[in-house]
């Protein structure tokens, strides 16, 4: 909240007082490489991918180096485990192990004289029971209220991803039920710009169950993304022990499809 | 016979502007017949000497007034006052070079008197005339950075400046987002800053005291003075209540920037609201000749807003009640009752769903202080000290919402202090003041108080019941200054003193906010120590035409607080679990070389300082910059009259760019790229500079009615300074990154239009 407000102050006045803006040169530290993780698994089915690259240095292209030969290895609560092999240079894809919700997975990763872990268990899936288009800012613009019973058994947490007349959007979506557990909870969705509502529009909204470790690296991560007027930026929290770049994530998946009318 | 030589007789009185008959403030009165014998009046005009038998000369003079002197046959205990004349109300005025060797003389070090008719002068950002970007000029303090308002002193935060109006803590000097300070020119009278080496009637903050008095109001006539300028207009009417027994003072301003607003042909700006408004009131009366009672109140408030659908405002409100009492003539008393508070509401209409967040921070304050004027050698200053603090951190109430209202989770605490010193001139050219300060700061209920592990978990609670007292923290804060003048002319100053800090300001973001968060002392966040030495040396030159000092201190630095990686500063119960605890030090070199008197006058000030941290779990527990560590810091004040109506002035800044943390490299996520963070505070902004150029055209002076014009430029070159740096995908070329600069002023003319009548 306070964040939102300072970065509103901040625009207010940029506005205000003639602002101006342009590109400048930084004289930024050479980093060493650092390895980033990208895991995914799902109770859709399989094949569930590993992704490995590194950092580059910030002024360098946008060209991130994959990284090869390393040793993934994924098990379940249930005593499966498997290798995971590498399809292409820097993906490391499984063919045995299930998606299953309620089950904990753990990932291990040996590369380069590292040793990474992290272990997630996958939440129960929730429906999402209907999708709400509402006007704000009296009929300003369009969003989407998702409307869905949160289970009152566990501490859920939540992500919506917007596919936009098939197109994956990027942005960062989260909700929690701490303060409102086991109630029908309403989360909204906006849409801005180019992605504005039209009527006609085909939305489709990919409800992702998370858990806590997940919510607080894609939360802090967001942070990263929109950066704003924070004076301590940092990573975002690790979900791997040791600490390292990226995320192992056990989700289950709802889905429902509107139609802007 | 022998006995009627070595008897001793008290001379003493007040020491007021002739015009106006306000009481001047640290006005000397010196023995000419004695050397380096004299006193000062204290913040009320009143002065006492204590001298044996005999004839004297005495000297009275102040900054800017003509010297007076008076022959005295003391032979009993007799009461002066003293009237002086402004020179600028005299229509020729031959200034004799005075004794302007205060600096020099004084004991004290690290203060710095800033002169309020200087502040006309110096050309400021839309020809607002403030005493807070005045006094950024000074060496040893470094301003925030444009578009926040707090001030750096000696490497402190801008939360280790206590801030006191009429002795009322003001907790958010800024207006409109940083760019102007609370503090109206016309409606002060004396200000005065003590680096963090404070005597032992201050206390509560590391870094620095700013004492700000408001003026009296002229108890002889009546008069009104004002200002109009491109963003705002001020006035102040005084006058007395009872001709040479009473005045009061009425101060107003408020831009109106919001209203050139309403033209702008962009929606977004139409409907905005933005504007401060604040008031200053004060009224005195002299009972008898022993007795004065003083009411004195500021109120402030400012207001940002988008139609009904969002709101933001917020402001202090201070009231001081004093009452001044002459005990004898060698025992001055004052008593005082001080209310204060900052709040800020924030609103928001979504379709129709409410949400407000309010909070605040008050205090009440009784103080009780004593000067005893032993005798010209020896002056005893005692006093005690209880304040009631009462903070909300934050109260989110909604409308049509499910969600119930969280209580009003308010914080209590109990500040209290006692104090003594002594200002002692064993020889001549020797001269001390020490003095110890015993604070207590206690927690009080009702509340739930947590400590927290590293990792942000609830380790203790500890529940207090209403009013139920808990853990107290006591402190000793001893101070000792010296000063040995190695001749008329230079002199040898050293100080120590230890200084405590209850009340913290968390805020988490480059910029500062109005909704940054302070919080008490609690069982988790410990009371902020600092020990400080410094040295200095001053020398005047050309029969005290030019001044020139300079001084170096050393700080260490105890609980000091940072924020985690990521921290998130918001209203939540468990904001202490973001913060993490060290220690600190700060140390620098000051120099300043100023020019008091003559056609042309100013200064030039340099500061070589650094001021680190060392925290455990950033950085890997090493030392580290604080964000407001800025090596080099250079300002140039100059003002020059070119003819008896005119005159014109320059200041020149420049400092190295305040440490911040900056990505190294980067990745991908989810088809995003991400900067990477290897060091916390490890780069800086670019470098600082600016110059402001103002003149100042006097007009004819006639009998009832003064006027003046003041031009002036801010940002003369145009140098964009950064107010903000993002790094982000290069909008031409999707596989590139690049780092943008914000700046917010280039050039800003204003013209203001000041009267008197």
């Amino acid at each position: 909240m306070s964040n939102k407000i300072q970065t509103l102050i901040l625009s207010l006045s940029t506005i205000m007082f003639v602002a101006c803006e342009k590109v400048i040169d930084i004289d930024l530290n050479d980093v060493e490489p650092k390895i980033v993780v990208e895991a995914n698994i799902d109770d859709i089915e399989g094949p569930y991918q590993v992704k490995l690259t590194k950092t580059v240095n910030y002024n360098q292209s946008n060209m991130f180096p994959t990284v090869s030969d390393a040793v993934v290895t994924l098990s379940d609560s249930e005593g499966n485990t498997e290798v995971l092999v590498e399809s292409v240079p820097g993906i490391y894809v499984s063919t045995l192990i299930e998606g299953v919700p309620g089950r904990t997975y753990t990932l291990d990763i040996e590369v380069e004289d590292l040793l990474l872990k992290s272990s997630c268990k996958m939440p129960i899936p929730t429906e999402i029971d209907t999708i709400l288009v509402e006007e704000g800012f009296f009929g300003a613009f369009r969003y989407l209220s998702i409307v869905f019973q949160d289970d009152p058994a566990e501490q859920n947490y939540y992500r919506f991803i917007k596919v936009i007349n098939g197109i994956t959007k990027k942005d960062i979506n989260l909700a929690t039920d701490q303060l409102t557990n086991g109630e029908l909870m309403t989360s909204s969705l906006f849409f801005f710009g180019s992605d504005s509502l039209k009527s006609g529009d085909e939305i489709e909204i990919i409800m992702h169950g998370i858990d806590k470790a997940n919510y607080d690296y894609l939360r802090t991560l967001n942070e990263v993304i929109n950066q704003g007027v924070s004076a301590t930026p940092a990573n975002p929290i690790s979900p791997f022990s040791p600490v390292a770049l990226g995320y192992f994530s056990a989700h289950s998946v709802t889905r429902k499809t509107i139609i802007i009318p | 016979m022998l006995n009627a030589q070595t008897k001793k007789y008290t001379i003493s009185g007040y020491v007021r502007d002739a015009g106006s008959g306000e009481e001047l403030i640290g006005a000397t009165i010196r023995i000419l017949e004695l050397e380096n014998t004299g006193a000062a009046t204290n913040a009320y005009g009143y002065y006492s000497l204590t001298l044996t038998e005999g004839e004297y000369t005495l000297s009275v003079q102040f900054v800017g007034f003509v010297r007076q002197e008076q022959k005295v046959t003391l032979s009993s205990d007799q009461k002066f006052d003293f009237e002086l004349v402004d020179n600028n109300t005299l229509s020729e005025v031959v200034i004799e070079a005075e004794r302007q060797d205060q600096n020099v003389t004084d004991i004290q070090m690290g203060v710095d008197k800033m002169d309020v008719r200087e502040l006309n002068k110096v050309p400021v950002l839309m020809g607002e005339k403030d005493i807070i970007k005045t006094i950024q000029l000074r060496p040893g303090v470094k301003n925030g950075g444009e578009g926040t308002g707090g001030f750096f002193v000696r490497g402190g935060a801008a939360d280790q400046n206590l801030i006191l109006l009429d002795e009322a803590t003001v907790y958010n000097a800024s207006h409109l987002l940083g760019f102007f300070s609370v503090f109206n020119s016309d409606a002060l009278k004396d200000v005065t800053l003590y680096k963090g080496t404070q005597p032992a009637e201050f206390g509560g903050r590391l870094a620095s005291v700013l004492d700000v008095r408001m003026k009296d109001g002229n108890n002889k006539k009546f008069g009104v003075d004002g200002g109009i300028g491109l963003i705002s207009a001020r006035l102040n009417v005084e006058g007395p209540i009872v001709k040479d027994k009473g005045s009061f003072s009425i101060s107003g301003r408020r831009t109106y920037a919001d209203v050139f607003l309403k033209l702008s042909k962009e929606d977004a700006l139409k409907n905005t609201q933005l504007y401060f408004y604040d008031l200053n009131l004060k009224a005195n009366y002299k009972i008898n000749n022993r007795n004065r009672i003083y009411l004195s109140g500021y109120f402030g408030r400012d207001v940002l807003g988008f139609r009904d659908l969002f709101g933001l405002d917020w402001g202090n409100a201070t009231g001081t009640l004093r009452w001044n009492s002459l005990v004898n003539d060698k025992l001055f008393s004052n008593t005082t009752l001080i209310f204060s508070e900052y709040n800020y509401k924030v609103s928001i209409d979504f379709s129709g769903n409410k949400a407000e967040i309010v909070s605040r921070i008050q205090n009440y304050n009784l103080k009780q202080d004593f000067q005893y004027f032993v005798n010209s050698e020896n002056k005893i200053k005692f006093g005690v000290n209880s304040i009631f603090h009462r903070i909300l951190p934050g109260k989110l109430a909604l409308e049509n919402n499910p969600i119930p209202d969280n209580k009003e989770n308010n914080r209590y605490a109990w500040e209290n202090a006692a104090y003594v010193s002594h200002e002692w001139k064993p020889l001549k050219r020797l001269g001390f003041e020490y003095g110890l300060r015993v604070s207590s700061f206690t927690i009080v209920g009702q509340g739930e108080f947590y400590d927290y592990d590293n990792d942000g978990n609830i380790t203790d609670t500890t529940r207090l019941g209403s009013s139920e007292f808990g853990k107290t923290y006591f402190n000793l804060e001893p101070r000792v200054g010296m000063n040995f003048l190695l001749s008329e002319r230079h002199s040898l100053k050293a100080f120590y003193g230890r200084n405590t800090q209850n009340l913290h300001l968390l805020s988490n973001s480059t910029t500062g906010s109005p909704t940054d968060l302070w919080i008490p002392t609690s069982y988790n966040v410990k009371p902020e120590l600092s020990d400080q030495v410094s040295l200095g040396y001053f020398r005047n030159f050309l029969n005290n035409k030019l001044e020139f000092s300079v001084e170096t201190y050393y700080k260490w630095l105890q609980n000091q607080i940072d924020y985690k990686d990521g921290a998130q500063i918001g209203i939540n119960q468990s904001v202490e679990s973001e913060l993490l605890f060290g220690t600190g030090r700060a140390y620098g070199i000051e120099f300043l070389f100023r020019k008091k008197l003559g056609k042309l006058t100013g200064w030039v000030g340099y500061t070589l300082s650094r001021v680190e941290k060392r925290i455990e779990g950033i950085n890997n527990s090493e030392y580290y910059p604080a964000r407001q560590d800025r090596t080099h810091d250079i300002s140039i004040v100059l003002m020059y009259e070119l003819a008896p109506r005119w005159s014109v002035a320059a200041t020149w800044v420049y400092y190295t760019g305040n440490a911040a943390t900056f990505p190294s490299g980067k990745y991908e996520i989810q088809g995003q790229v991400v900067n990477y963070f290897t060091e916390r505070n490890a780069y800086r902004f670019p470098d600082y500079h600016r110059m402001d150029l103002g003149i100042t055209f006097d007009g004819k002076k006639r009998k009832r009615f003064e006027s003046s014009w003041n031009l002036s430029v801010y940002n003369v070159y145009a140098r964009e300074n950064a107010f903000t740096i993002t790094f982000q995908e290069d909008p031409n070329d999707s596989s590139k990154t690049q780092a943008v600069q914000t700046s917010l002023f280039r050039i800003i003319p204003s013209i203001t239009y000041n009267f008197k009548f």
